[in-house]
């Protein structure tokens, strides 16, 4: 880029110079040409070069990197605040009540907002939150129902249902080997199972294969 | 494309996934991507879905491997895509692997506790892989809030877990060095209670914005600088998009589990053993088959100090602490991780398979 300017530019003095030496032209012309040949570089023309020389030179890559650790200091500075602010036991109390403010507040806004919309929404005829959420209910229950039954029909093996009841069985069968190890230990006398709050013994219906088939992928890609 | 224009579009691309997770957060669900391995779900109860991927390849492994994976996001960061896949990994290294894809509490699973997740959905879900596979004790390899949930239940159930595998798993609560367990310290039994009585499950949004919080100019730009920083590695750009995705998949945690986690942080119980599942302790002595701690040397969310600990609590034998050099998600998805942490995992998963 350079070069080619150079050239440029030498052929453009080496022209003036010709035209300057010829004889047929007028004396406000060579004026002109001289002036033309004399007059400094146009500033754009001078902030290209310098651009040029600068790229040459590599400067343009080492103001690219510059510019990106200046970048990465001020992340790193931003974050290292941040953590500060966070790791501050004053800043913690501080948000701590704050939190804790702010659902109080939220919730006495939800209240007050509850008991007035409740009140206006049935006299403009539109449902209340609660019987919007008892049809959502509703209509959880009905898709249930509806995949329980699709996977019925569909599920030619119905593997899944067999380990499904047989997972039961084997929960059913503990239940009564503890119950029985609790009796004898006890020696016979009726004991009491000790209390289980947790759902052990609920179990939710097969609902079938969830969702579409899990897209398969050639054994030889990746790894 | 200027580097302006490129950063400004990855931005409003990352804005969009925001948005799209506070719908979420608010009831609608946004879908997983494909998966990178073929699944087969075997069991579904309660709040839990059982996904089977065989076994590859010849060297196949007798002992099945179960995967616990957090209750707050969706687990498809496991099996983030071809070549960048905990599971795929596994798979061809011949294990046998189960994957615990919890189901997303509604409201009305509000109730649901450390009791119903640990004594009821992984045991029903070990229950099914033993009558499945006929083979009596498992491997459990858990991560971060689900390798509490699979130490609880190692300590619970020892008699069905043959070798047990912890990832970052946030253990002592009572070290308090990084903003996290700061943030997570302020927040006091009161507010949590408002919470579970204002919303019945803590919100996904709350805990994605809580997540958030932590790291304001990561989240608002420099993620979006990174992504162009780094958009000429091949395929770069996709696994940043997948990642989004996945931190954008967070999930509510159910009402009862979210006051007593916030409890077991305020009292560290577990770390004590005062911790009380259902009606027995959560005694970690009785945790007595080999142990693996891979602790992530440069994890930000949960402390390497706070893992640390594990071996020293438990009455195993055979036990270790793994450190790596990798943060919190690196564990995970980073390419050196797959490269070199899950080799070794598979390695000491491999010599207690008899």
């Amino acid at each position: 880029m350079e070069t080619e300017g150079k050239h440029q530019m030498a052929d453009s003095d080496h022209n003036s110079r010709s035209k300057l030496n010829s004889t047929d032209s007028t004396f406000s012309d060579e004026i002109l040409k001289l002036a033309q040949t004399l007059m400094p570089e146009p500033p754009t023309i001078k902030v290209k070069r310098l651009v040029a020389d600068i790229a040459d030179k590599g400067i343009d890559r080492q103001l690219h990197e510059l510019g990106w650790k200046a970048y990465d200091t001020v992340v790193g500075a931003a974050n290292n605040a941040t953590n500060r602010v966070f790791t501050s036991p004053t800043v913690g109390n501080v948000l701590g009540g704050a939190i804790d403010l702010m659902l109080r507040y939220q919730r006495l806004n939800a209240a007050i907002a509850g008991a007035f919309f409740s009140a206006l929404w049935p006299a403009v005829g539109l449902p209340s939150a609660s019987e919007v959420e008892s049809m959502r209910g509703e209509v959880r229950a009905m898709r249930e129902e509806l995949r329980d039954a699709v996977a019925e029909r569909d599920s030619k093996d119905d593997f899944a249902s067999e380990l499904h009841i047989a997972v039961r069985e084997s929960i059913v069968n503990q239940q009564a080997d503890e119950k029985s190890a609790l009796r004898e230990s006890n020696g016979g006398a009726h004991a009491a199972t000790p209390a289980k709050k947790s759902s052990v013994y609920q179990f939710s219906v097969w609902s079938g294969w969830p969702g579409a088939d899990p897209l398969e992928l050639s054994e030889d890609v990746g790894n | 494309m200027s580097a302006i224009n490129e950063i400004a579009s990855l931005w409003m691309e990352g804005t969009m996934r925001t948005l799209d997770a506070f719908r979420t957060g608010f009831g609608a669900t946004m879908d997983d991507p494909p998966p990178a391995t073929r699944s087969r779900v075997i069991y579904e109860s309660g709040l839990v879905r059982l996904r089977h991927y065989e076994a590859r390849g010849e060297n196949k492994k007798r002992v099945p491997l179960l995967l616990i994976y957090s209750l707050i996001k969706r687990p498809f960061i496991l099996d983030l895509q071809p070549g960048r896949s905990v599971v795929e990994y596994l798979v061809k290294q011949g294990f046998d692997v189960y994957l615990i894809d919890w189901i997303p509490p509604r409201s009305e699973d509000k109730a649901h506790g450390f009791d119903e997740y640990v004594n009821t959905d992984i045991a029903n879900a070990v229950r099914a892989i033993q009558i499945y596979t006929g083979v009596q004790q498992i491997s459990v390899l858990g991560y971060c809030f689900g390798a509490l949930l699979g130490l609880m239940y190692s300590a619970l159930h020892s008699g069905n877990v043959k070798n047990l595998v912890t990832l970052t798993i946030p253990l002592d609560t009572s070290v308090r060095q990084l903003p996290i367990e700061h943030l997570t310290a302020a927040m006091t039994s009161r507010s949590a209670k408002t919470i579970v009585e204002m919303y019945g499950n803590a919100p996904a949004w709350m805990i994605y914005s809580f997540f958030n919080t932590l790291a304001p100019t990561h989240h608002m730009l420099d993620k979006f600088v990174g992504a162009y920083r780094s958009s000429a590695r091949p395929g770069y750009l996709d696994t940043f998009k997948l990642f989004e995705r996945w931190l954008h998949s967070d999930v509510p945690m159910a009402g009862r589990i979210f006051l007593e986690t916030s409890e077991m942080w305020r009292e560290n119980s577990l770390m004590k053993g005062t911790m009380k599942i259902g009606e027995s302790i959560a005694d970690l002595t009785r945790i007595a088959m080999p142990l693996l701690n891979v602790i992530g040397d440069r994890d930000d969310i949960v402390n390497p100090a706070s893992s640390e600990p594990l071996p020293e609590l438990v009455s195993s034998d055979d036990k270790q602490n793994l450190h790596y050099p990798t943060g919190h998600m690196g564990a995970a998805i980073s390419a050196d991780s797959l490269k070199r942490l899950w080799p070794q995992i598979s390695n000491w998963l491999s010599a207690r398979d008899d």
